[in-house]
This record gives structure tokens, sequence and C-alpha cells, in this order.
């Protein structure tokens, strides 16, 4: 399975991620009370490249600092709001609770 | 051409200078003894990976320590050997630095080692060139680790 790159892209924009320009790679860092956390993913700019494989679900979670591929399809995929995702992030100790 | 250059380690059979606790140092014999570190030549495997495996398959490539980088800058000598793992996961090479944060990807292993030189020197102008007022408190640990990770 694959989900195309720029629904991910529209996702991510939707709920604080942003694009930083440059370099050969698409980096989108998610911002938190204007800060940049170190949660990110890359997508290629090859354009060979329109689709994600779910076998790179393995990267993607380590980059958005999620536990499983069912959080990263979630983040995604709408279920998991901007919300859930910081609780996430503080649950796993990426961000501070006063952060 | 952006290559990774591999940290060879180079360890000699033999008696060590100074001996462990414990152990004779003048106890010689053309078997290594059972405490001393195994020889290893070249880019190959040195350690096991611990990768989680609940999710999909990832299949062990390598596990390489570098101190050595070649960027479109040119050369770089690092600070410390960085490790640096590489696993398949499907059709995809997966090469990463947990420590740096580092993830890169490709359809084979070189294409996926030159994206991770690529995406590390993009993560390294993007994090030195942040001021930490700008920054949450794990991409200040990140970006404490990339200010002094190229050697001067």
């Amino acid at each position: 399975m694959a989900t195309a790159i720029d629904v991910i892209k529209e996702s991510l924009s939707k709920k604080g991620f942003r694009q930083i320009e440059g370099g050969n790679h698409n980096k989108w860092f998610f911002y938190h009370n204007g800060k940049r956390t170190c949660a990110y993913i890359v997508f290629s700019r090859s354009s060979k490249m329109k689709d994600f494989d779910d076998s790179l679900l393995v990267a993607a979670k380590r980059e958005l600092k999620l536990k499983t591929n069912g959080e990263v399809r979630d983040l995604w995929n709408c279920p998991m709001s901007q919300a859930d995702f910081i609780a996430r992030l503080k649950e796993y100790g990426v961000l501070q609770a006063n952060e | 051409m952006i290559t990774l250059k591999t940290y060879a380690r180079k360890e000699v059979y033999g008696t060590p200078s100074v001996a462990p606790v414990g152990k004779k140092s003048s106890s010689r014999s053309n078997k290594a003894p059972s405490w001393q570190t195994k020889i290893f030549r070249g880019n190959i495997s040195l350690t096991p990976l611990k990768i989680e495996n609940t999710e999909g398959s990832l299949w062990p490539v390598k596990t390489e320590f570098i101190n050595e980088l070649h960027l479109r800058r040119g050369k770089v000598d690092l600070s410390w050997p960085l490790r640096v793992d590489t696993v398949i996961s499907g059709n995809y090479f997966i090469t990463s630095n947990e420590d740096l944060d580092v993830h890169s990807y490709g359809g084979t292993q070189e294409e996926s080692q030159q994206n991770f030189c690529e995406i590390f020197e993009e993560m390294l102008d993007l994090y030195v060139g942040s001021r930490i007022e700008e920054l949450t408190g794990d991409a200040v640990r990140i970006k404490a680790l990339f200010d002094r990770i190229i050697k001067q």
C-alpha cells in the first residue's frame, strides 16, 4: 500500500507542520507554540516519487517521533488531530509538559 | 560524488599493553584470549542491530562507524565516529543515525547512503543556523550535537 505524498503534505500542513525550503529534499517540521520541534519528515523531490510506500513507515515514525506505523497513518489520514499529536509527543517525552 | 567512508576498526591479536584486572599479561598464546575484541577490517557489520521488529519485516544490512563524510562542501572530518545503520524494509534501503536523528531511504544501498549524506548536510545547515530560542528542548539537544559534529 502507498499514500499519495500530496495528500500527506496537505494533511501535515493543517496540523502544524511547515515546509523548510532549500536543499534536495522536502523537509516538513512540526512547530509548537512558534518553536520548531525535532518531529519532522523528509520527502524526496524526485518527480518519480509521488506515493509514500508503506514500507517506509518505519523511517517516518522515527522522524515523526511516533511509536507505531498506525499512528503515522492516523496522523496523515486525519483521525489524529494536531492536539492528539501534541499529546503523543508529550507522552513520549519529545515535548515537555510546559512547552 | 558523495560517498560514505567507513571507519575501519583495526585491532591486532597479541598481548595487550595493559592486561585487564585478573589476567596475567605474560600469558602468551597463538589463540586470542576470550576477553579480547575480535579483529574486523573493512566495511563489515560490527554489531547486531536492535531494530524494533514488531511491524513489517526489517532486515539488517550493516552497521558502520564513520569518521568522515563527503558532502557537497567537500570532505569533512567528524568529531566522533558516527554510527550509521542500514536496514531493508520492503523494496527500500533505510539508512539512519539515531543520535543526530538523520534518516534516509533509497531503492539501492548506494542511493540511500547518498541521500543520507545530503540530508545530513541539509540538517547540519538548518540546525547550526538556528537560534536556541526558535527550538523546543529535544531540537536544542540535536542542535548541540550538530554544532560540534564537524571537526574544525
